[in-house]
């Protein structure tokens, strides 16, 4: 697993695939090889690396000629890629806070978008993320097409609708945008008030987005163990061949033509391991950490308070679990 | 001549002390000085929430939580303020540099390794301080940039 994380890793840090245009304040790249950087003009965003800003900086990006996104303040936005059966694709996602897109004419593969809980597909397309302290999310279309998944539920927004999807749960009714006051600072302060009236229930909403990571984990797993064992087989025979036949010898080339192959689809599915494990680890950090803080601090001089006891022992089994399914998957710079 | 030497021995003992004392305080990093660090609470107690911003380190680390976002560094010192809660009648049990394996009083998980490895200054302290809530562990660093600052804490214990 380690040998081939290493290649993909080589492969993306190549890859460019957003360029700083605009900020304001003092906004922090985090590098998807660890460390981080305060952002300045020009730079150019990698897979992997987020962009964290604080009360008040923005950050305006862009991606080839025509298309731009805007990171608003006290957001955590990220680049990531995802092997689809049609091919990489490329995910952009807010943990916290609100980020709007707007996607010229497409030109190659579109782009997913959404938060650390749920992805959408977009089509020429002007939209805004909201990422909940609670882990919904919200989209508002200006323009083009959205299709929003989650919980194998999917609804399509077309301009001027929205929809709003609670952590771990289908999308809410589609609603119409002209002549409701949307902002992001009001709608923010409701998901947190929504929270705090019930923290369990949050809770369990980001436990049951995390299973849903973790069911698409042990499948990707068991195909990678299964591929990578074939792999392994194969290139034993590799091996034997070239010492029997030469390195040069027919025998030796017709396992080379099995040996490529699959090599190339362990890579892909261990690209994806690590592509859940990251999305698991945002949700994590962002959501469910988020909250923890919320609840300790909350309750620092009350802490034998039932509610707070209630989430504690909550929210340690749903850290248990992480642990044992996600940080295998990690490594040091992800932290 | 005697009396001369005596003078000049005095002068040296003394140049030594001082030189002594002056090592002795440039080997103790402000993170892993008593005082430094009680100074350093009493102003958490009293700063206002956009001061204790400014004195709080990121990536800090609440218990087992890495927290990343200056509004959540915010919300959590609104929030101990809110509930009331200082580092009261501080006694500090112990401080001294942080040790390979006190990331475990924090929580025994790959997050908080981690951090203890990438994220506390070089100089890193870890204070033991006692108050009227219970026992804190309190990790400090001290940088060029940002001066004196807390890293970390958990608690209260007992």
């Amino acid at each position: 697993m380690a040998a081939i994380l290493l290649f993909v890793g080589a492969g993306v840090a190549i890859a460019q695939y957003a360029r700083v245009e605009y900020v304001d304040g003092f906004p922090e790249l985090r590098k998807a090889q660890g460390g981080s950087d305060y952002i300045d003009f020009g730079m150019e965003l990698q897979s992997g690396d987020s962009v964290v800003t604080g009360r008040d900086d923005f950050v305006e990006l862009s991606q080839g000629a025509d298309s731009s996104i805007r990171v608003e303040p006290d957001t955590v936005f990220t680049i990531r890629e995802v092997e689809t059966s049609t091919g990489r694709q490329t995910v952009m996602s807010n943990s916290v806070g609100s980020v709007s897109y707007r996607f010229g004419r497409m030109t190659g593969r579109e782009p997913r978008i959404g938060t650390s809980t749920v992805v959408a597909g977009v089509r020429g397309t002007e939209v805004t993320v909201y990422a909940g302290a609670d882990g919904s999310a919200m989209f508002l279309v200006d323009s083009g097409e959205v299709e929003v998944t989650s919980a194998g539920e999917s609804v399509s927004l077309t301009e001027a609708q929205g929809v709003e999807v609670p952590a771990g749960g289908p999308p809410g009714e589609v609603f119409e945008i002209i002549g409701r006051a949307i902002d992001f600072s009001t709608w923010s302060g409701e998901k947190q008030d929504e929270f705090l009236a019930d923290p369990i229930g949050s809770l369990r909403g980001l436990e049951a987005q995390l299973q849903d990571y973790y069911g698409e984990l042990i499948v990707l797993q068991s195909l990678y163990t299964e591929k990578r064992a074939e792999y392994d087989a194969a290139y034993a025979d590799l091996e034997d061949a070239v010492e029997r036949f030469g390195r040069e010898s027919d025998e030796a080339e017709m396992i080379r033509e099995v040996v490529g192959p699959l090599g190339q689809e362990a890579t892909v599915l261990a690209f994806n391991i690590r592509y859940y494990a990251l999305t698991s680890l945002s949700l994590r950090r962002y959501l469910l950490g988020q909250m923890s803080v919320e609840m300790k601090t909350r309750y620092i001089l009350d802490r034998e308070n039932p509610t707070y006891t209630e989430f504690v022992a909550l929210r340690d089994s749903i850290l248990e679990e992480y642990e044992s399914r996600i940080t295998q998957h990690l490594v040091a710079v992800d932290i | 001549m005697l009396e001369r030497m005596k003078q000049i021995l005095r002068l040296g003992a003394v140049a030594l002390a001082i030189a002594v004392l002056g090592v002795s305080c440039a080997t103790i990093p402000a993170s892993q000085d008593q005082t430094r660090v009680e100074g350093l609470l009493a102003e958490l107690n009293d700063a206002p929430v956009e001061r204790l911003v400014e004195l709080t380190a990121r990536p800090f680390l609440l218990d087992g939580e890495i927290v990343i976002l200056e509004r959540d560094v915010e919300m959590m010192w609104s929030n101990l303020r809110e509930a009331g809660f200082r580092f009261d009648d501080v006694s500090v049990d112990s401080v001294g540099p942080v040790t390979e394996n006190d990331y475990l009083e924090f929580g025994d998980t790959m997050d908080v390794r981690v951090w203890f490895e990438r994220y506390t200054a070089e100089s890193a302290g870890l204070a033991r301080v006692r108050t009227t809530h219970g026992v804190f562990l309190i990790v400090t660093g001290d940088t060029e940039e940002a001066g004196l600052q807390i890293f970390g804490f958990t608690g209260p214990r007992g």
